[in-house]
């Protein structure tokens, strides 16, 4: 089934929708920023796909290897910029750095509440509230324990929700 | 309002949307490697061919040396001998045995050519 291209095509086709969705939630509506690591994302899975099981479900699979792609990515940014300089860094992580939201179908709200959010809470929170997934399957994805990511889960809950109160948003 | 239903109210659309498409399949297909996972799939494939070929060889070898084919004489014979149902129906068993066999190993083939892909 996966040997050939034209399987590939359906597979993008059919889970381009939430890989994209996952990685414009982390970025915080950076469309260009979210399309470049979504295509990553899936020429990893074209080449790595003989090591895909069938132990979780496939879009479990995309999106363990979206989060991979996303930690690299921030790990770059991070190193780069210490390396560029020491003092006037604007931001506390690679992807507020760049936010730049410029989706129109998802409320700013969402991304200014997620942009109070540490990088791994913010993907415990979307992955959790927005992709369904449950505290295990987090876990697989994100390799972290269980107990971190309940711990980072109630963490960005608290912060939400009392960004949402103060904003109104309880009216 | 609690916590929860704050939460709820502000990620419920965000759990409807969807990424439209706009051409994005088709960049991804256009940067995929010609060869990249062509030569890997090769030898897993010529891998997998060589073991299910040595199984096969080392089968046919214990078969001779064993002289396989006076264990499946005596034991046909005592099944025939022993089973009046046999002696009636030969033919069709000898069929089924066939046919169950070569489905065997078409399905052998299959799995082995899946398994690597």
């Amino acid at each position: 089934m996966f040997g050939n291209k034209r399987a590939f095509d359906q597979i993008v086709r059919e889970y381009q929708s939430p890989i994209r969705r996952f990685f414009l939630n982390q970025t915080l509506g950076n469309e260009m920023l979210s399309d470049d690591l979504a295509q990553e994302t899936f020429l990893k899975a074209y080449t790595h796909i003989g090591q895909y099981r069938g132990t979780s479900s496939l879009l479990t699979w995309l999106t363990r290897i979206a989060y991979n792609v996303f930690y690299d990515y921030t790990r770059k940014e991070e190193n780069g910029r210490r390396q560029m300089d020491s003092g006037d860094l604007q931001g506390h992580d690679a992807a507020s750095a760049s936010v730049q939201p410029t989706s129109s179908s998802l409320k700013y709200d969402i991304y200014q509440a997620l942009s109070l959010l540490k990088e791994d809470e913010r993907t415990c929170i979307t992955l959790q509230l927005i992709d369904g997934y449950a505290i295990d399957e987090i876990a697989d994805i994100t390799k972290m324990p269980a107990g971190t990511v309940k711990s980072h889960l109630k963490r960005g809950k608290d912060k939400m929700a009392n960004y949402l109160r103060e904003n109104g948003y309880d009216r | 309002m609690t916590d929860n239903e704050l939460l709820e109210k502000l990620f419920r659309e965000a759990r409807q949307m969807e990424v439209a498409d706009n051409g994005f399949t088709d960049r991804v297909m256009q940067q995929l490697p010609q060869e990249a996972y062509r030569p890997l799939l090769r030898s897993r494939l010529t891998l997998s061919r060589l073991w299910t070929g040595f199984c096969i060889v080392v089968a046919l070898v214990l078969f001779v040396l064993m002289r396989g084919w006076e264990l499946i004489g005596y034991g046909l014979l005592m099944l025939v001998n022993n089973s009046q149902a046999l002696k009636d129906n030969l033919i069709i068993f000898i069929a089924l045995a066939v046919v169950g066999g070569l489905v065997g190993i078409s399905e052998t083939v299959r799995r082995e050519r899946y398994s690597v892909i």
